[in-house]
Formats: structure tokens, C-alpha cells, sequence
């Protein structure tokens, strides 16, 4: 018997170098070393947005769109969204920003309740805190109507639209830009990663998402994690040219792909 | 404001009813227009009509409320294609929703069917129901389909299925179809059973999601794909089989030229307006 | 048992484990065993979700009725919501495949389902026709290649103008294509590192504990 399942030696030797890699950073990390990391913007643009709505005296909104935990494609954007919600939260709790995250999953919604009124506490703003107001769990299907119409009464001046995003992306940024809201948008799902950008004032996009949680997460040794991740980069960036020659050569890469 | 600044800044209720004239005079009095067939259709078509008969296909029916409009009449159009080819059909879903409608689809499908072909359930097809668990779930079907399924959507224990008896593996399939809807699972498909298992895949997605593919296309792990409506009007098409699709296509024709008049309109609006020095 | 242990400790041990075994089963032949407790632990998934539904309704029912009886602000339509699903609920207790509460699902589930969904075209053609301006070069190469692809995806289009299917099949596959390519393997890699920081309990925002383990760091 084989010692591994065949056709996905490659899969597991990509798996174990780049885990490899990241592990590798965040453990350079504890000893002090930290790698240069390029700032993400977004980090800055989450408090201007909210900045934006205390001095207008409007809310913001939070919107993660799918959050069907159960369905793992679903599951890493929104445990991202999460992430970056704790931060998002707490920035809100100490500006003062109204604060509102619609969830359509009744397991999201408690995470979501959680993470917002552990935000709350954390900056002793509790009395601000109307949690059933703050957090509200919107079945799929009510979500759209109810906060297209809460968009406009409120006249939002912030929303930000991150994690796994779907066709609910463009009806969302579109009533969010004529209601005039600034707008942070970034998801992985790539075919509406465009409708955010074009969109939205600011967006990340793809693994931006996942490395805009690990910034503000404010631990360095997680934001050294993203140059393992750069590791499996460059790995991919040398496999593309390679395969690209050697199927310019006329060499077939199959064999190697299928071991 | 001016008429200028107005124009530019178009009231979205206008848009919208422009848009629903658009849409809903070609679906109620229905105008079929010239079309030609894109080649991921045509593919995707072509690789359906190459099996050859006898053999067993996984189909995973993946479209919902939301999708079943635009995927539906091609999924069913499909499997008129394949049963009428002797094929044998073995369907599932990885949502509860999903799996429900998969039935809608075989119901229709099997009323659609030319008198003569065999569509006996557990013979010719079976609907081994929602598998669990997302792409993982994917995983374990494709490696041990009686570690996942003990029975199919109906409660029939799989060992009196007849035309399970030698399957358990993705290995024992001839093909893939993986109708995602917008359930952006065919990746689900291409790492769990075409790479390893080395099983040639198609697909269908709504519209927008088909540049999400393209990547795999191009590489060959799959092999053309149906996107949306249109796809689904241009399996009828190729069928000889013209329904729902083909009428709903002709809708997306009207459509996508109002969309097309109003981005050029603002565009020459806007080109005016900065002469002008109004727009920014 | 102290709140730590339960909100952060054992849900990480949870995740790293039942990650980990899903992760071996994948790559190496696993015996019988392992598999069939791989496949135990998939079926909690369907469980989780139901509950996550039971939970979501539950609290849902709370929030309306409290608003029915405090008189809240719009409370009128709580009553409909609570009409509503004591009606479906009670018909699909009663009997889930009875035709009135199939009729419900089929006339007015699916499509509101549908027409929700539908609501795409509309506000697209509102955003493109608000965004879709050529303000700058880049701006420009976005309208000409959106209208291109948008003119070949309709079925006249190749009929009315025959060189859009070429160009925009061009457009979709390669540089449109490329960029796609990279956005996934990009957020794969992000995915992956996730994962590891999950993992290694470096990452627990999403427990909602982030601000305890600031705390008690």
C-alpha cells in the first residue's frame, strides 16, 4: 500500500513547506525577529471610515454576507470577518461610532454578538452597548430588504463589506454609494472581488482579507505569519515559469502533476 | 441641479424600471432572435454526447431556489441527453436545499424523456442525496461512497440499488458533471476527484462566476462550462429541445443592451458635462 | 470549569485535533477506524447547522415577540413574522411533506428565493451606470473590456457585432484569466495561514475572546 494517497504527493509537499514557512516566521517572531511587512492601508481606512461616522453622527454598518459556517469555502472569509469585526468593534466602542452588524446565520450571529460586546467591555463602553440593537440576526432572505431600507433611513456614513461575499455584494455597495457611505470592501470570492473594488472607496483583495486579520490582531507574531505565506509565492511564482517552459519545450508535466 | 447633473445622477428607480420593461416584455411575449453557441457550451456539450453509453456519471446537483431558473431547464435538458444515451446517472448535493431541488430537476427531466428510454430509479439513475461536510464531505464520497451514504434520498439502503452494486468510488465513473449554480463549489470537484482521481469534469455556474473558471478550463481540468441561462438555452439549443431557457435568454438579449445604451449614455454624458466643466 | 478553559482552551484542542485527522486522512491511506471517525465527525456538520437554524429561529421568535409586546417601533410586522411561522412551522411539524406546506415552500419560498436573487440585474445596471465612467485611461480599458465581454455573454451580441466573441473570449481567458489564476493561488495561501494560525491558538478573535487573551497575556 502506498504511503500516501496517490496524486496528492504534490499537494502534501506544497503543505508541508509553506505550513513549514509559517511556522518558521511566527516562531522568528518570538525571539524578536520580526520580518519587513508592507502596511496594509486598510488598517488606516477602518478608522477613517469610522472617524467619518462619529463626525456625522451616522452608523456604520458591518456586513459579512454569507456566514454558513457549516460550508468550509465559507468558513476561513468569515472567521476572517470575525477578525477583523473584533478590531472593527473595538475602534467603534472607543470613537463612539454607531454600530451595526446584520448576520444571517443564527451560529454566526451568537460568534458576532460575542466579539462585539467583548469589544464593548474591552474599552468599558458597555453602557453604549444596545447588544439586540448592535447585532442582528437577519434570516437569508429578510436580509436584503431590511437593510436596503435601514441603509436609507439611516443614512449610513461607513459600511464595511468583508468576507464571503456573493451576488449580494453589488446590491449592498450600489445602495451604500448613492446613500453616500465610505465604503472598505474585500472578500475571496474572486468573481465579486471586482464589484467591490469598482465599488467601494477602499477593498482589499483575496488573501488581503486574510492578512488584514492577522494585522490587526495586533500581535506580531501573526502578522509574521504572512511572510510564510509569501514563501508559497515565490514557490508558485518558480512552479508557473517552470511549467511554462517545460510545456513550451513539449514536455508533459502530467506524470509529475498526478503522483 | 441642473438637467445635466440630474441625468447623471439618475434616479435608481428609472434604471430599474427601464430594466424590468427589458426583461419582462421578451418573457411575456417571447421574440427568439438569431444566437450563436459559445464554445465552453459547445465543449461542454460535446463531451456530454461523447460518452459512450453503459457507462455510470456522478452528477452533483448543486442549484437552489435562487438558481434553478437559470441552470434548471439545462440540468434537465442534460439528463434527457444522457438517459436517452443509456447512460447511467448517479446524482448528489452537498446542501439540503440543493438536494431537494436535484429531485424537481430528475421529476422534470423524466417527464420530458421520449417514450422508450429506461429511467428506472436504482437502475438507470440514482439520488444518493445531501453528503455533508462541504468540499471534505466531497472528499470522503469520492474515496468511499458507503462511508458517507448508507442509503439515497429516498431511503433506499444502497445495497439494494442495482446500479450501485460495483460503485464506490469516484474511479467508477466515467464522468463529472458538476452543476454548482452559485454554490462556488466546482473547485470541490476538480481537487477532490479530477486531480486525484483523474475523472474529466464540466460544469455549470451561473453568469458571473465563469471567469472564476476560465483558469481551469484553460489548464483541461475541465472541460468547457455552462454559465447561466444562456448556457442552459444553448444545451436546449443543441439539443433540439428549445424551453424555459431559450425564452429567458432572449430576456438576458434586451437586458444586457439597455445595460450596454445606459453605461454608453452616461459615458456621453459625463464627456459633455466635463467639457462643460461640470463632472469630475 | 473557568470560563478560559471553556471559551478558549478546549474549543482550540477541538480544532487543532479534528483538523489535523481531517488533514492525515486526506493525504495518507488511513485505516477503517480512522476513516469511519472522520466521517462521524463530518456528520456533526449537518447537526451544527441544524442547530444553528433552531438557534437563529429562536432568536429571531424572541426578538419579534418582545417587540409585539413592548409595541416597538414598526411591531405591526413582527406579527406577520410570528403569523408566519407559526403557520409553516406548525404544517411542517405536523407533516413535512404535506401538499400546504409544500405549496408554502414551492409559491412563495422559492420564489422570493428566486426574485431576491434577481435583484442583481437591477442594482448592476445601476452601479455600471454610476461607476462605469471612463474618468481616466484605466477607467477607460475597464468600460471598453466590460462592455466587450457583456456584448459576447448576450446571445445577439456575436450577431451584431461578430469580432466582440473573439476579443472577449481573449479577455476572459487570458488577462482576465491570469488575474484570476493569481487571486486564487493568493487566497489559498491566505487560507493556509489562517489555518496555521488557528492551529497554533495564535488566532482566537474569532472565539470572541480576543480581548480576555489581551488581559491575561
Amino acid at each position: 500500500m502506498a504511503l500516501i494517497v496517490e496524486g496528492r504527493v504534490i499537494g502534501l509537499l506544497s503543505l508541508l513547506i509553506i505550513a513549514g514557512s509559517i511556522i518558521y516566521y511566527m516562531q522568528r517572531a518570538y525571539s524578536g525577529k520580526l520580518p519587513k511587512l508592507r502596511r496594509l492601508a486598510a488598517v488606516n481606512q477602518i478608522d477613517e471610515i469610522l472617524g467619518r461616522c462619529v463626525e456625522m453622527g451616522r452608523p456604520a454598518y458591518y456586513l459579512m454576507d454569507t456566514v454558513t459556517m457549516d460550508n468550509p469555502s465559507v468558513l476561513a472569509p468569515t472567521v476572517a470577518a470575525f477578525q477583523i469585526l473584533a478590531y472593527t468593534a473595538r475602534s467603534a466602542a472607543r470613537l463612539g461610532a454607531r454600530f451595526f452588524v446584520p448576520v444571517t446565520q443564527g451560529l454566526a450571529y451568537t460568534i458576532a454578538s460575542e466579539i462585539v460586546d467583548e469589544a464593548y467591555k474591552a474599552e468599558n463602553k458597555q453602557d453604549e452597548l444596545k447588544l439586540d440593537e448592535a447585532v442582528m440576526y437577519l434570516p437569508d432572505g429578510a436580509d436584503r430588504m431590511y437593510i436596503i431600507n435601514h441603509m436609507w433611513s439611516d443614512g449610513m456614513a461607513g459600511a464595511f463589506f468583508l468576507g464571503s461575499w456573493y451576488h449580494k455584494a453589488v446590491i449592498f455597495t450600489e445602495n451604500a454609494a448613492r446613500v453616500g457611505a465610505m465604503m472598505l470592501g474585500g472578500t475571496d470570492t474572486t468573481h465579486n472581488i471586482p464589484f467591490l473594488v469598482a465599488i467601494c472607496d477602499y477593498s482589499i483583495i483575496g488573501e488581503e482579507l486574510y492578512a488584514l486579520g492577522a494585522y490587526v490582531s495586533e500581535d506580531p507574531t501573526v502578522s509574521s505569519s504572512l511572510a510564510g505565506q509569501d514563501v508559497g509565492k515565490f514557490i508558485a511564482v518558480i512552479l508557473i515559469v517552470l511549467g511554462s517552459v517545460l510545456i513550451t519545450l513539449g514536455m508533459s508535466i502530467k506524470g509529475l502533476l498526478s503522483m | 441641479m441642473s438637467l445635466m447633473d440630474k441625468m447623471l445622477a439618475l434616479d435608481q428607480r428609472i434604471i430599474f424600471a427601464l430594466m424590468f420593461i427589458a426583461l419582462a416584455f421578451p418573457i411575456l411575449s417571447p421574440v427568439i432572435l438569431p444566437m450563436n453557441i459559445q464554445q465552453y457550451s459547445r465543449d461542454s456539450f460535446e463531451f456530454a454526447d461523447s460518452i459512450p453509453s453503459g457507462s455510470v456519471v456522478l452528477i452533483e446537483g448543486g442549484l437552489g431556489a435562487a438558481t434553478y431558473p437559470q441552470g434548471g431547464p439545462g440540468l434537465e435538458v442534460q439528463i434527457v441527453h444522457l438517459l436517452s444515451k443509456d447512460i447511467k446517472l448517479v446524482f448528489f448535493s452537498i446542501g439540503t436545499e440543493t438536494a431537494a431541488w436535484t429531485v424537481t430537476a430528475i421529476d422534470n427531466a423524466l417527464a420530458k424523456l421520449p417514450s422508450g428510454v429506461a429511467a428506472e430509479n436504482g437502475v438507470n439513475w440514482v439520488h444518493m442525496g445531501y453528503v455533508p461536510g462541504g468540499e471534505s464531505g466531497v472528499a470522503a464520497f469520492a474515496n468511499d461512497i458507503r462511508s458517507v451514504k448508507t442509503e439515497d434520498h429516498f431511503g433506499t439502503p444502497i445495497g439494494q440499488i442495482p446500479l450501485m452494486s460495483d460503485i464506490n468510488k469516484a474511479s467508477d465513473f466515467a464522468a463529472l458533471f458538476w452543476w454548482g449554480g452559485s454554490e462556488g463549489s466546482i473547485p470541490f470537484g476538480i481537487r477532490q476527484i479530477v486531480t486525484p482521481f483523474g475523472v474529466p469534469m464540466t460544469g455549470m455556474c451561473t453568469t458571473n462566476e465563469v471567469p472564476n473558471y476560465t483558469p481551469y478550463i484553460n489548464s483541461g481540468q475541465m472541460i468547457g462550462i455552462i454559465g447561466g441561462v444562456r448556457g442552459s438555452a444553448e444545451y436546449e439549443y443543441l439539443m433540439g429541445m428549445p424551453g424555459l431557457a431559450l425564452g429567458q435568454a432572449m430576456a438576458t438579449n434586451f437586458g444586457g443592451l439597455l445595460w450596454a445604451l445606459l453605461v454608453v449614455l452616461g459615458n456621453v454624458l459625463y464627456f459633455v458635462a466635463r467639457r462643460e466643466g461640470g463632472a469630475k | 470549569m473557568s470560563d478560559r478553559l471553556v471559551k478558549m482552551q478546549i474549543p482550540m484542542i477541538l480544532t487543532a485535533v479534528i483538523g489535523l485527522l481531517m488533514i492525515i486522512e486526506f493525504f495518507f491511506p488511513m485505516p477503517a477506524s480512522v476513516t469511519s471517525l472522520n466521517v462521524t465527525l463530518r456528520s456533526f456538520v449537518t447537526i451544527i447547522s441544524a442547530t444553528a437554524l433552531i438557534l437563529g429561529t429562536i432568536v429571531l421568535t424572541i426578538f419579534h415577540t418582545k417587540k409585539v409586546g413592548t409595541r416597538g417601533s414598526e411591531w405591526y410586522y413582527s406579527i406577520v413574522y410570528v403569523v408566519a411561522f407559526v403557520v409553516t412551522a406548525g404544517l411542517g411539524v405536523l407533516n413535512v411533506r404535506d401538499t400546504t406546506f409544500l405549496w408554502i415552500y414551492n409559491n412563495m419560498t422559492s420564489p422570493i428565493g428566486a426574485a431576491l436573487y434577481s435583484l442583481t440585474a437591477f442594482y448592476i445596471t445601476s452601479a455600471a451606470y454610476r461607476v462605469l465612467r471612463a474618468r481616466n485611461w484605466n477607467a477607460a480599458v475597464l468600460l471598453v473590456c466590460a462592455l466587450v465581454v457583456l456584448l459576447m455573454l448576450i446571445p445577439i451580441g456575436a450577431i451584431l457585432f461578430p469580432p466582440v466573441v473573439p476579443l472577449g473570449e481573449w479577455i476572459r481567458s487570458f488577462p482576465s484569466g491570469a488575474g484570476f489564476r493569481g487571486m486564487i493561488i493568493g487566497t489559498s495561501l491566505g487560507i493556509m495561514g489562517l489555518g496555521v494560525r488557528v492551529f497554533m491558538g495564535r488566532q482566537k478573535e474569532h472565539l470572541g475572546i480576543r480581548e480576555e487573551r489581551r488581559d491575561s497575556e
